[in-house]
């Protein structure tokens, strides 16, 4: 008897791993994301899969939204993001998408979202995603957003301000892949991280030199778009 | 013909309101239709009263642009050919905050009862129009009255706004808005360009704001010609310096 019990357990373990995703999408095409994306290759979270580059594609994106057998897909994104949807470089985007433009081509937008994906939890820093496309996937089953309702902003290209923004990105998608998905105190939790970071370089704790104001002013920003939407049918 | 208001103050100074001026800011109209020759259609008609039409084809589409400008006016189509799992009037329901202070006018031709939450719609103030024989005459008139109202609000906004700073009587500007303080937002433009002089790099790419990055250089000149990138950077110093360190 107790080796039935102990070989249900094992398989219930196995097929929780194997059916739950963690994924990190981040494309790398300007110097925004291509800073960015080397960020998340130094990261190496647990449990996450990284898709950088081309592999940050529309169709690879759509194919695991769109997979059968998984419970819980937890999406974490870094890049450009527009009101309607995620972006990723031109060429491997969906082209025909409103969201996209010139120079940026959509990663995922809300047409994706119909098909009939549950069971999904999107984490994306960047901009002014969750004002039209966030609460969207929130009216998926099962499913939430975090991340922000309006334009965020950071420094690049100064190693003090790059490693402050990596460690706070890291450990907010950490955070959210140990749980696999997201809860709606998160925005608070992010809000917080965000401005206990703003202390410390407002009392000098951090140090990030001339950009100290700079970093004040958009940690202070993120802090106040951070935002968080959780779905009400189970 | 000259449409300028001029009023004096008790102190002798005057104020002049150019009333053509605040009509024409509101002649914008933003319709959200997936019948391109039809969208054509409405915008060459709007166009005879004044009015500058975009025309996009998804709600989607609409969403963006909503979020990238100010339109006074949204027209919403009600059912999207190609999008039968969301309607024109779900979006005028849901999307509030990206409305904003748009006045929208729902299009149909098809029969109310296709229409989400008609009585919602109706207390939040949009205008139901239905498509047929003379409907484009009659939303040429629903434009026209929707633009002379929101004129005549701001016309009595300016008036108080130029009184209180004509009088320089600091506590009575009405504005809850910061980026609508002309004083602390020259301070805040002054402040940012000195700041971003101080770079030793002017030509490095350092800051990443909404879409793009940029050098301390490109930064002054966009600080310098008050774009949207210049605005959010303003309101969020202002917001960053004027609240406490510890405020949320």
């Amino acid at each position: 008897m107790l080796n039935k019990i102990v070989e249900w357990w094992q398989f219930i373990k196995t097929i929780s791993k194997r059916d739950s995703s963690n994924v990190l999408f981040a494309p790398d095409y300007d110097p925004v994301t291509s800073r960015m994306a080397s960020w998340a290759s130094s990261w190496r979270i647990p449990g996450v899969s990284l898709y950088r580059g081309n592999e940050a594609n529309h169709s690879q994106a759509l194919t695991l939204l769109k997979q059968k057998h998984r419970s819980t897909l937890l999406f974490m994104f870094l890049g450009h993001g527009r009101t309607a949807g995620l972006l990723t470089k031109p060429g491997i985007g969906k082209a025909d998408s409103p969201v996209g433009c010139k120079t940026h081509h959509c990663l995922l937008d809300t047409d994706d979202l119909t098909t009939g994906a549950k069971d999904v939890h999107i984490v994306a820093w960047a901009c002014s995603v969750g004002r039209y496309f966030g609460p969207k996937v929130a009216t998926l089953k099962s499913s939430g957003f975090l991340g922000f309702s309006g334009e965020v902003g950071f420094v690049i290209n100064d190693i003090r301000s790059e490693q402050l923004w990596s460690s706070v990105m890291k450990e907010l998608f950490q955070h959210v892949a140990q749980r696999g998905y997201i809860e709606s105190h998160d925005a608070e939790w992010l809000r917080l991280k965000l401005l206990e970071l703003r202390r410390k370089l407002k009392r000098g704790e951090v140090n990030t030199g001339i950009f100290n104001q700079a970093n004040t002013t958009f940690l202070k920003l993120a802090a106040r778009k951070a935002y968080v939407e959780v779905s009400r049918t189970k | 013909m000259s449409t300028a208001a001029k009023q004096t103050l008790d102190n002798g100074a005057t104020i002049t309101i150019n009333k053509e001026q605040i009509l024409a800011k509101f002649r914008r109209a933003l319709l959200i239709d997936d019948d391109i020759e039809y969208g054509d259609s409405v915008r060459r008609n709007l166009e005879t009263i004044g009015f500058e039409t975009t025309v996009v084809g998804s709600l989607d589409a609409g969403a963006q642009e909503l979020s990238s400008g100010e339109y006074p006016i949204v027209l919403c189509d009600n059912i999207f050919e190609d999008r039968p799992k969301r309607k024109g009037s779900e979006f005028l329901r849901d999307e509030t905050e990206l409305l904003g202070t748009s006045k929208a006018i729902l299009m149909t031709g098809f029969a109310l009862q296709q229409i989400v939450d008609l009585d919602l719609l109706k207390m939040r103030d949009v205008k139901i129009l239905k498509k047929g024989e003379g409907h484009i005459d009659k939303l040429k008139d629903m434009c026209q009255e929707i633009v002379e109202d929101r004129a005549k609000k701001y016309e009595k906004k300016m008036r108080g706004l130029c009184e209180a700073l004509v009088e320089r009587v600091d506590d009575e500007t009405e504005f809850d808005d910061l980026i609508n303080d002309p004083y602390l937002v020259a301070r805040a433009k002054t402040y940012l360009i000195n700041y971003m002089k101080k770079f030793p790099s002017q030509e490095l790419e350092q800051f990443f704001i909404a879409e793009r990055a940029y050098s301390p250089k490109e930064l002054v000149e966009e600080i310098r010609k008050g774009t949207k990138v210049s605005r959010l950077l303003i309101d969020s110093l202002l917001d960053d310096i004027l609240e406490g360190s510890d405020a949320q």
